[in-house]
């Protein structure tokens, strides 16, 4: 009986939080190609709805404190439309785990809104593996 | 008699003003072609590109047929790159391209079809096209920015033997040969670039949570991790052993993301530590070459290099 409970568990969290996949998979060459322009899902996730929540009612009352731009729950929101469910959470994790100061030795610090931040977008962090779109010019 | 007068009245008014049907109090002006280039590019070299993008439209209007229709199209191009609009950039080089081939233009067009790849960090798809005018075109001075650019371009891949041969590759009367010269030589010295292993740094993060990150310098991130693992692990075996199933297993589930993400976090940050010791090296490298100074006061489209001190 234990494991079948176990196993409910897993499968209704993965339900839910696999429920809307990935972003458009068609859009993703525009996004690398434009670089500031995000794919914008018709339908949130359910982690991006509990981001949304974060962001609304926590974050709100909280304070930025984030020393990073985008703010993590922008950088997620983001990860999660441009790469769906699991590598955006993995981008997610990689972000809270490296946002203190260390990181200010590998990137580029920007002013935002006055102070001085630790430049920090999607793109420094998938350039590694994330392909973007056809060459035209190539020649076959 | 009344109406009569009136009548003459009218008459001597209409009389006069057709007497000199050419006065008017307006002036007309004459669009000469040579001035409305100039006007363009004036905004160009100030850094008004949108000005400089209706004024050379504004040229092609008038103009159609000019001689200097193709560097006026061309400038078009340019001005959008100067814009960081790389996308219409592209889409221009591409008309004028298409549209006069063969010639020194469509050469300059593609190379900066190239250049907007390499200003956006799309190092595979510059590389391919700087490839192909070193291999193809027969204009040598193209040859040689395309072989000097490729040099960079290859760089950034960290490919160091091939970017000094590209180096190597332009030719003594260029007057890019002196640079060229001096970055094939350093640009050798990437291959003793500091540099963490991917592969080691996601193993090591995968036996011990943390340890990835202390591979790459990041000690207080690696704590971060190790803690945050160990916390969850050990929230979901005490939730297990308390029969506290449900509860256990959203703590495993959310200690599989955690596990995961540490493993994904290392292996970045050994990337961007490769990646910041490249910058600093290619940083203090001089690059000669400025695409902004491609035009000429007469219209014509050509060469010309920063030097800095």
């Amino acid at each position: 009986m234990k494991p079948l409970r176990i196993l409910l568990t897993g499968l209704f969290l993965s339900a839910a939080f696999f429920s809307n996949g990935p972003a458009a998979r068609g859009d993703e060459g525009s996004i690398a190609s434009a670089n500031q322009h995000e794919t914008v899902k018709e339908r949130p996730g359910f982690a991006e709805r509990l981001l949304s929540i974060y962001r609304d009612h926590i974050s709100a009352v909280d304070g930025d404190r984030c020393p990073s731009y985008p703010t993590c729950s922008s950088y997620s929101v983001q990860a999660f439309r441009k790469h769906g469910f699991v590598m955006g959470w993995l981008m997610t994790v990689d972000r809270l785990i490296h946002e203190g100061r260390e990181e200010a030795a590998v990137s580029p610090r920007i002013l935002s809104d006055g102070k001085v931040k630790i430049y920090d977008p999607v793109e420094n962090n998938d350039f590694w593996w994330h392909r973007s779109e056809q060459n035209p010019h190539e020649k076959n | 008699m009344k109406r009569i007068r009136c009548s003459g009245f009218l008459l001597i008014l209409i009389l006069l003003s057709l007497a000199d049907p050419c006065r008017s109090d307006g002036s007309e002006a004459i669009i000469r072609s040579d001035e409305q280039l100039r006007l363009a590019e004036e905004a160009l070299e100030k850094g008004e590109y949108q000005r400089a993008v209706v004024e050379l439209e504004r040229f092609l209007h008038f103009f159609p047929d000019d001689e200097k229709a193709p560097n006026a199209r061309y400038l078009i191009g340019l001005s959008y790159l100067k814009a960081k609009q790389y996308e219409n950039a592209r889409n221009v080089f591409d008309a004028v391209i298409q549209d006069y081939p063969g010639t020194a233009v469509s050469g300059q067009a593609l190379f900066m079809i190239a250049e907007s790849y390499y200003m956006q960090g799309h190092f595979e798809k510059a590389e391919v096209i700087y490839t192909r005018i070193v291999e193809e075109y027969p204009d040598p001075e193209i040859r040689n920015r395309a072989a000097y650019r490729l040099g960079w371009t290859l760089m950034h891949r960290d490919r160091w033997k091939e970017a000094s041969q590209a180096f190597h590759n332009v030719v003594r009367t260029s007057p890019l040969s002196q640079s060229a010269w001096d970055l094939s030589r350093k640009s050798l010295l990437g291959e003793t670039l500091p540099s963490k292993d991917p592969v080691t740094a996601g193993v090591l993060a995968a036996a011990l949570p943390g340890l990835g990150h202390a591979y790459t310098n990041r000690y207080k991130d690696g704590i971060v991790a190790f803690l945050l693992n160990g916390l969850f692990i050990w929230a979901a075996y005490e939730s297990f052993h308390e029969d506290l199933d449900v509860l256990g297993s959203i703590l495993a589930f959310m200690e599989l993301g955690w596990y995961s993400g540490n493993i994904y976090s290392a292996v970045n940050s050994a990337h961007k530590y490769n990646k910041a010791v490249k910058n600093d090296f290619l940083r203090s490298l001089q690059d000669r070459l400025d695409v902004g100074m491609f035009t000429t006061r007469e219209g014509h489209v050509g060469l010309s290099l920063r030097f800095t001190f």
